[in-house]
């Protein structure tokens, strides 16, 4: 066991939360009494186990509540707002800025009990499923029928749909197949007074005003998500994949613009760096060369016939720009390897460094191969240890800064050098964060990508569904703009 | 009627501004609108159509990052003639007489809403100007974006109750290097729906797929379109699902549609657009009776992509039928009503007492 000075995670110490608690013995008893008492915990270890989420910080709720069916969803939200009570919504708790974690105390309402298949219908191209549903299980379940729903999250093994809806998940198939809002019809929701409400295609009229927009990326601040109709995708039949290595980064940031901009649409589009090569070879043993300072994995799919020629395209690309070698995986195993290794990216990091940040800022394509070595530059610049991979096909950085959470000199490097690719990111026309939300982690930057009077509207339409702020209370806006708990204005 | 012709971003918010100090109700417009006789108008002294006629320009076209940006007065025909030489394509075709906006304010549905989904997911951002005055962006140069609230989407189908479109930053893909539509010709409209499920269930993910009738005659339209590898390839299996029926192949895709969908003015007594669902379209032509339709005067469009029906000269046929409803406003559903009421207090911007007007 390490010994000192108290880790640092999220900018302070593990930290109790703000304001006193709001929930009396009425409130726990009656909570109880809606979902069982075996769905509402406030032992210690559960509170400790509901107080993180993927990201550093840490913020204890007073109760942990699982409601089993929408129903009990819905009175625990109405017995809270007769209480006044803050509601933190949570699925799996992998969101890593924060969005899952309860700020402002009160109660964490995790969905992960609603958690079935309602209704497939092939015919439309449509899943009806319960938010709580683990992202991988849909894939499981779809996969027999010969669809897919695309979004793929690093963390689909645990992330709820509940989850990917709240962030707007992407992953790497987001440049050919689109991200978690292009693949959603029509959501049930419950608003902060209780209401439950249905939009787009669940909604009772076809013609009505589509609102489902608006809850996508919201991180469960202006509603909570308790079914969704999701759009399904048939699955590819033939796939190729690819990987290239180069001698610097920057090359195969524009290996990725040239197979944009050739017309050429790839599945995936993922680069990784010299450092996580390095990692993940010592992890995986993988054979994979320890002197490339980038390699890009390559994936397109479709139909055999019109696979080989984009392939030869992609070859014709990466030899251009200067690969130092690109080869295609043989068979199936050897595709599963590369993308193993590209999943096992945070875990390989591991080995680096104990602790993380993780972003996830955002440049049109073109300026991608530019702020990779930006973001080099700046790792250098501030002595810190910043890993990339990214969804270089949607211009999606994932640089990892790396620290020990007992080195505090390093852990405020990390922050600087971090405020930087924030400024880095928006001067290229790009923005704070990709799929991973705003969640307490970037609220400070939010006055950088946006007008005062943009946050203004936003915070209006906060306080038009949320009036008391106390859904996912001290998230995505800064507290000048928020009502309620996590806020500082009146609704 | 007054109409206001912004030129810019920065005066259709003066404009807006203007009007909200003097109270004047303002009904966002596209470009030839038929708003001038929305009914109810003429009892409102003082309001005002506010149009994005003269807002047309191209702002930018980028290749490398697959985006264009433009405003939104321009029609997807406008923007398809920008794009095409820069080797993209927007996959919004069929709704060449509304202005972006326009689309965008009625919900309307594409050719390839099929297989692409409707407008708004080919949008990346936009900039508007809300009730009270202020000119808001939401959304970037970037596919993927969650920085905030998504301030774009939800005035999809608001009929621009929620805001006035001034540009939009529109998702392109590369143009496609083949297009084909397979035309085919069933003997019943029974027999169409079957082919048309067929085609979904083998799962040839056409970009388009519509069941036509017309002159007593039942057909399935299919578009394809991609690397020419691909559309030969799904071709064969679209001519193995045909069997032996009749069919005509046709090479210039747009063409054709913007021939087939010019003969629905949709003016005609008995004329109607109805809204339901994939389901529902692929039910009501499998399971009507169609065989009293034989003799009868009149078309109908069956879009399952879309889920919406066009009819005309058939009226009679339809009206039992409870998985629809007729296009047009529905100032309805509760997100909607506590945002119009929210951000419209005084109700100035299409007002609800006007937006409802249209539904009987």
């Amino acid at each position: 066991m390490k010994t000192g000075p108290a880790p640092v995670y999220g900018g302070s110490a593990v930290s109790g939360n703000q304001g006193e608690s709001m929930l009396n013995r009425d409130f726990i008893k009656e909570a109880g009494q809606i979902v069982g008492r075996d769905h509402c915990l406030g032992g210690i270890l559960d509170i400790e186990l509901y107080s993180y989420d993927s990201s550093p910080f840490i913020h204890p709720p007073e109760l942990v509540i699982l409601p089993g069916t929408v129903e009990e969803l819905r009175q625990i939200v109405r017995l809270a707002a007769r209480h006044q009570a803050p509601l933190t919504p949570r699925g799996a708790g992998t969101s890593l800025s924060g969005g899952a974690v309860a700020r402002h105390g009160g109660v964490v309402l995790a969905v992960t009990r609603l958690n079935r298949v309602l209704e497939l219908d092939l015919l439309a191209e449509t899943v009806l499923v319960e938010s709580g549903l683990v992202n991988l299980d849909l894939q499981n379940y779809l996969e027999p029928y010969g669809y897919m729903f695309p979004p793929d999250p690093a963390s689909q093994k645990a992330a709820t749909l509940a989850g990917n809806i709240a962030e707007n998940a992407g992953g790497i198939k987001g440049v050919k197949y689109g991200i978690t809002k292009h693949h959603v019809l029509g959501l049930e929701l419950v608003l902060a007074d209780g209401a439950l409400v249905r939009t787009g295609a669940l909604a009772e009229r076809a013609a009505a005003p589509d609102s489902t927009g608006l809850f996508m990326a919201s991180e469960g601040a202006l509603a909570l998500v308790s079914k969704a109709l999701l759009k399904i995708t048939p699955l590819p039949r033939d796939y190729r994949t690819i990987s290239a290595v180069f001698d610097d980064l920057g090359k195969s940031g524009r290996a990725v613009s040239e197979i944009i901009s050739a017309g050429i649409l790839p599945t995936a589009l993922e680069i990784m760096d010299h450092q996580l090569i390095v990692a993940l070879e010592d992890y995986l043993h993988l054979g994979f060369p320890l002197d490339a300072e980038a390699m890009l994995l390559i994936e397109i799919d479709g139909l055999g016939p019109e696979l080989d020629r984009q392939m030869k395209a992609v070859f014709e690309i990466c030899e251009k720009v200067g690969a130092a070698g690109v080869s295609l995986a043989r068979d199936l195993a050897e595709r599963d390897q590369l993308w193993l290794a590209r999943r096992s990216g945070n875990g390989a990091m591991g080995r680096i460094k104990p602790a993380t940040i993780v972003q996830d800022v955002t440049v049109p394509i073109d300026q991608l191969p530019a702020m990779l070595s930006r973001v080099q530059e700046i790792s250098r610049r501030h002595e810190v240890t910043i890993v990339q991979m990214a969804h270089a096909g949607d211009g999606n950085l994932h640089p990892h800064l790396l620290y020990d959470p007992y080195d505090q000199a390093e852990y405020q490097r990390c922050l600087e050098a971090g405020h930087e690719i924030f400024d880095d990111a928006l001067k290229a026309g790009g923005a704070l964060t990709g799929e991973h939300g705003i969640g307490l982690e970037k609220i400070e930057f939010m006055d950088k990508q946006f007008s005062r009077e943009e946050l203004e509207f936003m915070s209006e339409i906060k306080k038009i569904l949320d009036p008391e702020g106390r859904l996912n209370p001290g998230k995505v806006l800064p507290a000048h703009y928020l009502p309620g708990p996590g806020g500082e204005v009146s609704a | 009627m007054n109409i206001l012709y912004p030129e810019s971003a920065a005066s259709a918010r003066e404009m807006v501004r203007q009007s909200g100090r003097a109270r004047r109700a303002l009904l966002p417009a596209g470009r030839r609108s038929r708003l001038a006789r929305w009914p109810g108008l003429e009892e409102e002294g003082g309001a005002a159509l506010l149009s994005s006629e003269r807002l047309t320009k191209v702002l930018s076209v980028e290749p490398e990052n697959l985006l264009a940006i433009v405003e939104a007065g321009l029609s997807p025909e406008e923007v398809r003639r920008a794009l095409e030489p820069a080797g993209l394509y927007w996959p919004v075709s069929g709704l060449d007489r509304r202005s972006l906006g326009a689309i965008m304010a009625e919900g309307a549905l594409s050719l390839e809403s099929m297989a692409r989904g409707p407008m708004i997911d080919w949008i990346l951002g936009s900039t508007f100007v809300e009730p009270s005055g202020r000119l808001i962006s939401s959304g970037g140069r970037t596919l993927k974006n969650v920085s905030g609230y998504d301030l774009t989407r939800f005035h999809w189908r608001a009929w621009g109750s929620l805001g006035f479109s001034t540009a939009f930053i529109l998702k392109c893909l590369p143009l496609p290097e083949s297009s084909r539509v397979l035309e085919i010709q069933c003997a019943s409209g029974t027999e169409a729906a079957g082919l048309a499920e067929s085609v979904i269930l083998k799962r040839i993910f056409p970009q388009a797929l519509r069941l036509s009738y017309q002159e007593d005659r039942w057909s399935l339209l299919v578009w394809l379109t991609g690397f020419a590898e691909y559309v030969e390839a799904r071709f064969k299996e679209l001519r193995a699902l045909a069997g032996d029926r009749p069919g005509r192949v046709h090479e210039e895709a747009l063409d054709f549609w913007n021939g087939y969908l010019a003969r629905w003015p949709l003016k005609a007594p008995g004329a109607g657009h109805w809204l339901g669902s994939r389901r529902a379209v692929l039910d009501l032509a499998a399971h009507l009776d169609w065989p009293e339709l034989k003799g009868r005067p009149g078309r109908i469009d069956l879009d399952p992509g879309g889920g919406q029906i066009r009819f005309e000269g058939q009226a009679e046929a339809f009206a039992p039928l409870d998985a629809f409803e007729t296009a047009g406003p529905r100032p309805e559903g509760e997100v909607y009503l506590r945002l119009k009421r929210g951000l419209d207090p005084a109700d100035l911007f299409f007002p609800a007492r006007l937006l409802g007007r249209q539904v009987k």
